[in-house]
């Protein structure tokens, strides 16, 4: 590891004035879980490590907002997600997202707004936080900015953030009537800590023997950032589910993604993945199948 | 630029007060700074679990957690489940049920499992495989392992 200087601020005003200085000589560090293995090789060398462990406390809890929302400090923990019985109770599906994340070690330390800001490709819980409309709020030397999570990342492993900004906070909407929805992290044959070879999201109003009046599909893994599914999501907005009808959504699913090949998976089946979890998920949501069975 | 910063720990029940290297892992302070071999490193990347120790209770990998990071914090390495040379029920029932091959892995899954039963005094069969199944052992089967730690959970002697 090369020398860095240390810096602890205590204020996110304060983080947000060294990162300013700094420039891209700079990197925050929350949990560590990707950035100290990225420091031991030298793949990055930051001049300057700016510690969020002294930050205010509220960075790490979640409280509820008007409407039935809830507001997620960017330090949470992966296993402060998992079990917080907020997000239990008003987004259910996030909390089961975070309990599949990693191993334990991995979510004792690593936090959601870490793990937004490394943007890996096959993130977890960003594709669930697109389903649900979800925002991040982002702090900066002049002033804070809000924007949905699906306009977050610009690249595989890169997001929008400027030089002297820092993700906060999540925010999850309220809905009138819950969107009810759900997360398939698929593995296949590595192991259950690993990262996910494809991962789909979805979340649908109505579909209970009613027309679907809403429907998101997020997926993972299929490219640089995750991909919302819009050929598929017009094909079942607005309709009654049938077989035949979701069998074409999850080939539209599968249609619109970008695979590459991998050493656990082709580009050809992640897409055949795509296509059957996307289905059986959505199968699941509309009482047409038992959803993704594991 | 500060070449040494101050941090205070907890470890094993025991008070240190300290000067380091910003640069210093939680894994090299516990092993080159305070000579706690018992913690191992195998993958470097927090994957096999080798390096798990306790941070208030919870597992982390020290491999991949800075020094400053767990300022003020408890931690508890394999030597602190036997204070004075008495073994922890787990490290007991590990010897009792041969749940050790070559060893590398030992600490890394005695502390693991102790940080599911600090939490979880009596796990699902499930819940121990998830445990003990993140650390990685590459010369058996885990069966005597999860025996191990099942035993202990039902308060076997």
């Amino acid at each position: 590891m090369r020398p860095f200087e240390y810096a602890e601020p205590v204020s996110v005003g304060e983080v947000c004035e060294i990162l300013g200085r700094h420039g891209e000589d700079a990197r925050v560090i929350a949990g560590g879980n990707s950035l100290v293995y990225f420091l031991k090789r030298r793949i990055v060398s930051p001049r300057v490590l700016v510690t969020l462990q002294s930050l205010p406390a509220a960075l790490g809890t979640a409280d509820p907002m008007p409407g039935g929302g809830l507001r997620l400090g960017a330090l949470m923990t992966h296993g402060a997600v998992a079990t917080h019985p907020l997000v239990r109770e008003r987004c259910p599906q996030l909390a089961t997202t975070a309990a599949n994340i990693g191993s334990v070690r991995v979510r004792n330390s690593g936090t959601i707004g870490g793990s937004l800001c490394y943007a890996h490709p096959a993130i977890d819980t960003a594709p669930v936080l697109i389903t649900l409309g979800a925002e991040v709020v982002i702090a900066a030397r002049g002033g804070t900015r809000t924007l949905p999570v699906e306009q977050f990342f610009s690249d595989a492993f890169k997001s929008v953030l400027a030089p002297d900004e820092l993700l906060t906070e999540i925010r999850l909407p309220g809905h009138g009537r819950p969107l009810r929805g759900s997360y398939i992290k698929f593995v296949g044959q590595k192991a259950k800590s690993s990262m996910a070879i494809v991962g789909i999201a979805v979340a649908i109003r109505g579909g209970d023997g009613a027309p679907v009046e809403e429907v998101h599909i997020v997926l993972g893994g299929v490219s640089p950032t995750p991909l919302r599914a819009r050929r598929a999501e017009d094909l079942l907005r607005g309709k009654r589910a049938t077989p035949e009808l979701l069998r074409q959504v999850g080939a539209a699913a599968a249609a619109g993604t970008a695979p590459w090949d991998d050493p656990w998976a082709s580009a050809g089946y992640k897409r055949d993945m795509v296509e059957v979890l996307s289905r059986q998920a959505l199968e699941g949501l509309t009482g047409l199948g038992p959803g993704y069975q594991g | 630029m500060a070449t040494r910063i101050p941090m205070s720990f907890t470890i094993n029940g025991d008070r240190y007060e300290m000067e380091l290297p910003p640069q210093r892992t939680l894994l090299e302070l516990l092993r080159d700074e305070l000579g706690l071999t018992g913690t191992k490193e195998s993958c470097g990347a927090g994957i096999c679990g080798a390096c798990t120790v306790l941070v208030d209770g919870q597992p982390v990998s020290s491999c991949i957690k800075m020094a400053f990071q767990v300022k003020g914090r408890e931690i508890t390495t394999i030597e602190g489940l036997a204070p004075g040379g008495q073994l922890d029920p787990l490290q007991e029932a590990f010897v009792r049920h041969g749940a050790i091959q070559c060893g590398y892995c030992t600490p890394g899954m005695i502390i693991i499992a102790k940080g599911l039963l600090l939490q979880n005094p009596y796990p699902s069969e499930e819940e121990i495989y998830e445990a003990v199944g993140s650390n990685i052992c590459r010369c058996t089967g885990y069966v005597k392992i999860v025996e191990a730690v099942r035993a202990v959970a039902r308060g076997e002697r």
